[in-house]
């Protein structure tokens, strides 16, 4: 059966290097599992957890979270999935410099992404002036956070959604277009397809890293509950506020379950396709 | 000039921590070291100052940054066997992190709320001695675009208020203050409410507040009047808020149960008291402890 | 009907084929680099030629002097490219689904289902292509091309990852078609045997231009010149000089040694004078070795010669034999059936003799 053949090629790999393997594992999956443990059997053992993730603070971030995550993911897509093809396809002038410039963000500290927003976008900034002369302000809004959001995360999406472009043979595109398929039709049903794991996962990477985004958020759009404080902003709101220790470990175990939650969805879905596509 | 004065004090305050050292050493006795030791050493002052010997780890309150780097720089120049390390943050994160472990010395904290808190846990070793006291200033970008030349302007509509949350002491104290204006007839009933109705943002720690000033996304914030210091003076203007609407913002510093080195932490804070010390501390703005 | 003219500048090379040719099937060959696949991918509209025309069943697909350039999408070219041909995320019937405008789904399934037992895929509907063979694969690739209803078909290496079995499966399925449909099928080959045994038409390509285009004969028994003799495998190219013309025949030195070449009336070779230095091929298949004892059907082309050397292959062999009195290594290469070869008892350093029709000497002109 396949199963039976599987679990004896997943055995035979092992034999190469053997138990020499197991002790730095081991500390590996330690080191990076048992603080995420240690969280949960804190928040566990006071059982605080239940009766703040109920709170209107908690319960305001997470909704802001949600909100503004999800549109930092809508955000990234709608621009994103264009500007990856173009990177993915084309060859232009100047194109190394795009590439560095979507590479930056990803880099750079988050703080400093906060203050290149506030510098661009901000009351004094070379556009956010004219914004302001307009009577449109942007800094301690919620569009303020998905801005930051955007910034910081979008690379990750455009990153492995060019990759994801870049692994589909062009010869394909070409191939649909000699059996009538117009340009739009074979990048949705020839294209898209096969790029979709990475599409898929650079989404969730994107979406990830637009939940966990703290320092240009703080930094950009401030830190408001139910405006602009996200969960990480609570977390750290929490912390500084001090009344109790038990507060920032339960908004921390709960945004771990979320971003838990959304990996091991990735990886149920990019298994289940790479399981159907090809090679 | 600066320097030879910087000198001449730091020598006077190195001889005071020596005569200060040796006396505690005398009435104390240390539980490493063996008193026949200690009594045989005291004699000169070399000896005395070589027994402070280690690293010095103070938890300090952010809006303590400048002034503590001199003091600890000071501090260090009096005893060249220690090594003053700071750690920096909000007065309330600081009290968590020696809750959960933080390995402390001095905690050195921007109000008596949560100090009485560390004191309660027994996080600390014994009543703390306030060394310094802060006043609270509305701070303003220099273009004043909200055009702010007094507390009762705060309550300007489509004013953009920057605060340090609340818990954190500053934040406590920038609202305890509003109250106080409210109780005047001047700013009238409903003042702390329509003045908080401005704040765009409540910030986890004061310097997040001046820079959000400093940056002019803020039209003003209520920070410590030590946070407007030398480096910001261009950017950023104070406004002062008449004392009797001014909460007095006190330090209170003590010695760690844990320290490991408390006969420095205890030294370090006698020197923090001691006028070379005080003198440091006006120096950046802070009222004496008196 | 087709015709091919045009220019493809792509960096220092320069495509430039000028081709013909009918509803039949069109072989085009030449070594790797010379530009095929790339002629097959401008008429399929995937490259786009500096200048030129392209028509394909008296409809101008390209023509630059006009402002014509009809769109990829629009050209009604069914294309089978080189190597991995199946989209890889759809099956067989998806496949060849694809090519189907989708505007009645009934129609589309049975020209689906209709095209899929055409090329034997019956049953295979459902399977991607990782289940199924390159064969199976190349099939779907074909069936899908059909789908679209095309003016011509473009076929690039279609046998190249095939075994000898499905190789002539294929081959066999490729005739078929293009005798079912009446349009022109362009095949894309470096084998030389497909070449010959599919091509109705053969087109020469070198250096991005066509050397000679032609039946199947005229390219392998009459190639114009060197170069496409060389290129189509013809092994013995010998330098003749002409000591005379007339009575059907070219009479030609050839080291001392005298060979009649024949004359063809079709044959549009400019004519040759007495004393012109030419080159002369052979092909090692229509070298004839003379059972000893044989009688004599004519006196001319008859050498006596020596086996030096051999190579056996498994159903050919091929024997370089030298000619009497003759200082070379070797003078002829020749290529007969193993079978033959038993039959007339060689070996080698035998002596026999030999005999070439005067039709299987061919005068080349540069």
């Amino acid at each position: 059966m396949s199963a039976g053949a599987v679990s004896r090629r997943g055995r035979a790999r092992v034999v190469g290097l053997g138990w020499a393997l197991g002790p730095p594992a081991l500390l590996g999956v330690l080191f990076l599992g048992l603080p995420i443990a240690a969280l949960a059997w804190r928040a566990g053992r006071t059982g605080a957890l239940a009766e703040h993730a109920t709170s209107a603070f908690v319960l305001d971030a997470l909704r802001l979270s949600a909100i503004t995550s999800t549109f930092t993911l809508l955000i990234a897509v709608i621009v994103g999935t264009p500007l990856a093809y173009l990177l993915a396809r084309y060859r232009f002038p100047g194109k190394w410099l795009i590439d560095v410039l979507i590479d930056l963000p990803i880099v750079l500290p988050p703080t400093v992404a906060g203050v290149a927003l506030l510098v661009t976008l901000g009351r004094r900034g070379i556009v956010g002036e004219q914004l302001d002369a307009a009577g449109i302000d942007i800094a301690f809004t919620t569009t303020a956070v998905v801005l930051a959001q955007t910034f910081v995360a979008a690379p990750f999406y455009i990153r492995t959604a060019k990759a994801g472009f870049e692994s589909v043979d062009p010869s394909h595109e070409r191939l649909a277009w000699t059996l009538g398929a117009s340009p739009l039709r074979a990048f949705r049903e020839v294209t898209l397809p096969l790029a979709w794991p990475s599409l898929l996962a650079g989404g969730i990477l994107c979406w990830a890293r637009a939940l966990s985004e703290l320092g240009a958020t703080l930094i950009f759009a401030g830190s408001f509950q139910g405006r602009t404080q996200t969960m990480p902003l609570a977390i750290v709101g929490a912390f500084e506020s001090g009344k109790s220790v038990e507060v920032p470990i339960a908004l921390s175990v709960i945004l771990v379950c979320a971003a838990a939650a959304m990996l091991v969805l990735l990886r149920l879905v990019t298994g289940g396709v790479s399981r159907d596509a090809h090679v | 000039m600066n320097l030879s004065v910087r000198s001449l004090r730091n020598a006077a305050a190195g001889l005071l921590l020596v005569a200060a050292m040796a006396l505690a050493a005398a009435c104390r006795g240390d539980g490493d070291s063996p008193s026949p030791t200690s009594t045989t050493a005291a004699p000169t002052a070399a000896s005395a100052a070589a027994r402070l010997d280690g690293e010095l780890t103070v938890f300090a309150a952010a809006s303590l940054t400048a002034a503590f780097k001199d003091v600890g720089a000071a501090f260090e120049d009096a005893n060249s066997g220690v090594d003053v390390t700071f750690n920096f943050a909000g007065s309330p994160a600081l009290r968590t992190q020696v809750e959960e472990g933080a390995p402390a010395d001095v905690l050195a904290l921007a109000d008596n709320k949560n100090m009485q808190a560390a004191l309660d846990k027994k996080l600390v070793a014994q009543a703390w001695r306030t060394f310094a006291r802060n006043r609270l200033v509305i701070a303003v970008p220099s273009a004043n675009p909200g055009e702010i030349s007094a507390p009762v302007d705060l309550a300007n509509g489509g004013l953009k208020l920057v605060l340090a949350q609340e818990d954190v002491p500053v934040g406590n104290y920038a609202r305890e203050s509003l109250g106080n204006m409210e109780a005047d007839a001047t700013f009238g009933a409903g003042f702390r409410d329509r003045v908080l109705a401005n704040v765009v943002s409540n910030e986890p720690n004061v310097k997040a507040v001046v820079t959000k000033v400093q940056l002019g996304e803020a039209d003003a914030g209520i920070v410590y009047a030590t946070d407007i210091t030398g480096d910001l003076k261009g950017t950023v203007t104070a406004i002062p808020i008449p004392d009797e609407f001014n909460v007095v913002a006190t330090y209170p510093v003590s010695v760690v149960s844990d320290a490991k080195e408390p006969e420095i932490a205890a030294a370090f804070i006698d020197f923090l008291l001691s006028a070379a010390g005080q003198a440091i501390l006006e120096e950046h703005g802070f009222t004496g402890a008196e | 009907m087709f015709s091919v003219d045009f220019t493809l500048r792509l960096g220092d090379f320069t495509l430039a084929p000028t081709f013909s040719g009918g509803d039949e099937l069109i072989v085009l060959c030449g070594p790797s680099g010379s530009g095929k696949s790339l002629t097959l991918q401008s008429v399929a509209g995937i490259m786009r030629p500096d200048e030129g025309r392209i028509e394909v069943a008296g409809r101008a697909l390209l023509d630059r002097a006009a402002g014509i350039d009809v769109p990829v999408q629009a050209r009604r070219v069914g294309y089978v490219p080189q190597g991995q041909t199946m989209f890889p995320h759809m099956t067989a019937a998806q496949n060849v689904a694809f090519a189907v405008r989708p505007e009645d789904r009934d129609r589309r399934r049975a020209i689906v289902a209709d095209l899929l037992e055409k090329t034997g895929l019956t049953g295979l509907e459902d399977r991607r292509p990782r289940q199924l063979s390159g064969g199976q694969q190349q099939r779907v690739a074909l069936a899908r091309a059909l789908a679209a209803d095309p003016r011509i078909l473009l076929l690039d290496e279609p046998f190249s990852a095939l075994d000898t079995a499905l190789h002539g499966e294929l081959r066999e399925l490729i005739v078929s078609v293009q005798g079912a449909r009446g349009i022109p099928v362009l095949i894309v080959t470096h084998d030389l045997g497909d070449a010959f045994s599919l091509g109705d038409r053969l087109i020469v390509f070198e250096a991005g231009r066509v050397l000679q285009q032609g039946s199947r004969e005229d390219i392998f028994f009459r190639p114009a010149t060197r170069r496409v003799a060389e290129l189509v495998g013809a092994r013995n190219i010998l330098p003749m000089t002409v000591r005379g013309i007339g009575d059907g025949v070219v009479a030609l030195d050839w080291a001392g040694r005298e060979i009649a070449a024949a004359i063809y009336a079709t044959h549009d070779a400019p004519p040759v004078a007495t004393g012109q230095h030419v080159e002369a091929s052979i092909r090692p298949t229509q070298i004839m070795i003379r059972r000893q004892g044989d009688t004599y059907e004519g006196r001319r082309n008859v050498f006596l010669a020596t086996i030096a050397s051999e190579i056996m292959g498994a159903e050919f062999y091929r024997l370089f034999v030298r000619i009497d009195g003759s200082p070379a290594a070797h003078d002829l290469e020749i290529e007969l059936p193993a079978y033959t070869y038993f039959r007339l008892g060689l070996d080698r350093h035998k002596e026999i003799e030999l005999s070439i029709r005067p039709e299987a000497v061919h005068i080349m002109h540069g």
